[in-house]
């Protein structure tokens, strides 16, 4: 691989922080830096993703070196923009002031020393499991990597991917796959380093925003910790070396979660930031048929939590900003599932005398529970199963939560966003036309996967400090 | 460390790629049951393999395209199977690989 294939990977990076910075409230370019580029991480490769496919239907899927020339100029165009606004404005941060102690400087260096030197080893971790199967999962090369193929080799023929049926989700949308393919393009081999390092990139960018964001709304102890809770689920590792999309929707869940988190702390009248959350969710849509079930259920969500809160009118001036955001790359969505893809193979053999079957219902809720107890593989680290899910949860029902007023609206969109998408969840195996004990089998794992880094941030946000509760014991 | 079963056949696959039309579909004929343990030890679709393998052509478990994949455990039970299905070798390739079309053409 030349280095300027490597700067083609990751350019789209380099996008996504252009397009974070573009729209962040603070325009001062080096202001909460690292906040903004974990969340470019999987922002650029979505973008970059879209505006792939857009060239692919646009130009026959060929002429890659016009292609790139474009993607470089048009990135460095946007840079331009966002080093001028940056020189216009030298405003204050618009961010309420944290109200919690922050630690020490030389306390923040360790903490981050100490997070780099868990990730480092998790790299390695993830570097020997991705080189022992270059080929990744099943599910990796059999969809994924198998539409990546046909959009890579067959030219304006890829749309023969439609025709392929055999086993299933060829209907599956192309985020993951258009990246790889341009990956490959801009590798000029079909080389299994591409598919690894996207799946690193989503992975660790996925530790690093949750860390990042956890820091800024928090401290960055609480940072660490949900960093390390993360970083040591072996069952999280594992399936981003192994190349699934789970861990990217999982991104991209967690960054609508987070934007939306953010949004509530904003001392200025601006939405910016629902944008983002737009596109975020739109990213999670064209990621896997789950990110459409997650995208309404936030929908539904933000309805319920800004409506209750603050009335009709709130909610109506904020969400033409949501769908800004979110319709473009929707369209783009649509676009693929109305003309490209075929039919998706469990919508269309619902089985709905399962919805009156109440053997289902038990069978799916005690397998939830299950997942719930267990998740996360953890037992890889000794005889008893370690995962942190109850330790949480028991935290969470002795201490109660602790939200500030302003920020309980972000969290509880964002909670009630997840229970709605495992409820959907818990729809689709009621309905769904494959054997049941199969089905939850093999997937209910991946589906909590994709809500495991949304749900640590949510537990570390409402979760009162053991420090600060002390301390107002002590003042009583 | 157990070898990826899938870049083990992504090899054995290669050269006949090369003689595959860009598109289009072609049948695909093996010796056994289509799922099946392989070097890596564990259950796989092989019909599922060879069509990651040789995309973008499509690949259907039948011996009615003109074109037909043989992909068999090695050149004598592949034979078997040949003749039973009254096909004809178009050409040979290594590791039990083979291009087919149907018998009498």
């Amino acid at each position: 691989m030349t280095l300027i294939s490597l700067i083609l990977l990751l350019l789209p990076i380099l996008a996504g922080i252009v397009f974070v910075s573009l729209l962040w409230p603070d325009r001062r370019w080096q202001s909460d830096f690292a906040l903004k580029a974990s969340l470019s991480v999987g922002i650029g490769y979505g973008i970059i993703s879209c505006v792939f496919f857009i060239w692919v239907l646009s130009s026959g899927n060929a002429h890659y070196s016009a292609y790139f020339a474009t993607e470089c100029a048009l990135v460095i165009i946007s840079a331009a923009v966002v080093v001028a606004r940056a020189r216009k404005r030298d405003g204050r941060p618009p961010w309420r002031p944290d109200a919690a102690s922050s630690p020490a400087p030389r306390t923040r260096l360790l903490i981050l020393a100490a997070l780099l030197l868990l990730m480092f080893s998790r790299i390695a971790a993830g570097l020997i499991e991705a080189v022992g199967q270059p080929s990744g999962d099943a599910d990796a090369w059999s969809t994924w990597n198998l539409q990546a193929r046909f959009l890579s080799r067959g030219g304006p023929n890829w749309v023969d991917l439609a025709r392929y049926s055999y086993p299933h989700h060829t209907d599956y949308p192309l985020m993951l796959p258009l990246s790889v393919a341009r990956g490959w393009q801009a590798a000029g081999i079909e080389t299994a380093a591409v598919p690894i390092a996207i799946g690193i990139f989503f992975t660790f960018g996925t530790v690093l925003l949750l860390f990042w964001a956890l820091s800024f709304l928090r401290n960055q102890v609480r940072g660490f910790v949900a960093g390390a809770i993360l970083l040591g689920t072996p069952f999280f590792i594992l399936h981003g070396a192994r190349q699934l999309a789970d861990v990217p929707l999982g991104f991209f869940i967690l960054a609508a979660t987070v934007l939306f988190c953010l949004q509530d702390r904003l001392t200025t009248r601006g939405f910016a930031l629902v944008v983002m959350a737009g596109a975020a969710c739109g990213l999670a849509g064209w990621t896997k048929n789950e990110g459409l079930l997650f995208l309404g259920c936030m929908i539904l969500a933000r309805w319920a939590t800004v409506t209750l809160k603050r009335g009709w009118r709130s909610w109506l001036s904020e969400m033409p900003w949501f769908l800004a955001g979110l319709l473009p790359v929707l369209a783009i969505v649509i676009c693929f599932k109305a003309r490209y893809a075929p039919p998706n193979d469990l919508h269309l053999g619902q089985n709905l005398a399962g919805l009156a079957t109440p053997s289902r219902y038990w069978y799916i809720a005690k397998e939830f529970a299950r997942q719930a107890l267990t998740f996360g593989h953890w037992q890889e680290f000794g005889p008893v199963p370690l995962s942190p899910v109850p330790l949480l949860a028991g935290y969470w029902l002795c201490r109660g939560i602790s939200l500030r007023h302003e920020e309980a609206e972000g969290v509880a969109t964002s909670f009630l966003a997840l229970i709605l998408t495992l409820a959907g969840y818990f729809c689709v195996y009621l309905l769904t036309p494959l054997d049941l004990a199969t089905h939850v089998r093999t997937s209910c794992d991946r589906l909590f996967l994709q809500l495991w880094p949304s749900l640590i941030f949510i537990c570390f946000m409402a979760l009162p400090s053991p420090v600060v509760q002390a301390q107002s014991l002590k003042s009583d | 460390m157990p070898q990826d079963a899938i870049v083990a056949r992504d090899k054995r696959f290669a050269e006949l790629r090369q003689a595959l039309p860009k598109h289009g579909t072609v049948g695909y004929v093996t010796d056994g049951p289509l799922d099946r343990p392989l070097g890596d030890g564990r259950v796989h679709s092989v019909l599922m393999i060879a069509q990651y393998c040789l995309a973008p052509v499509i690949l259907v478990n039948s011996t009615e395209p003109e074109i037909i994949v043989g992909d068999f455990s090695s050149a004598e039970s592949g034979a078997q199977v040949i003749s039973a299905q009254h096909l004809v070798v178009t050409r040979w390739f290594e590791n039990g690989v083979c291009l087919l079309r149907k018998g009498g053409k």
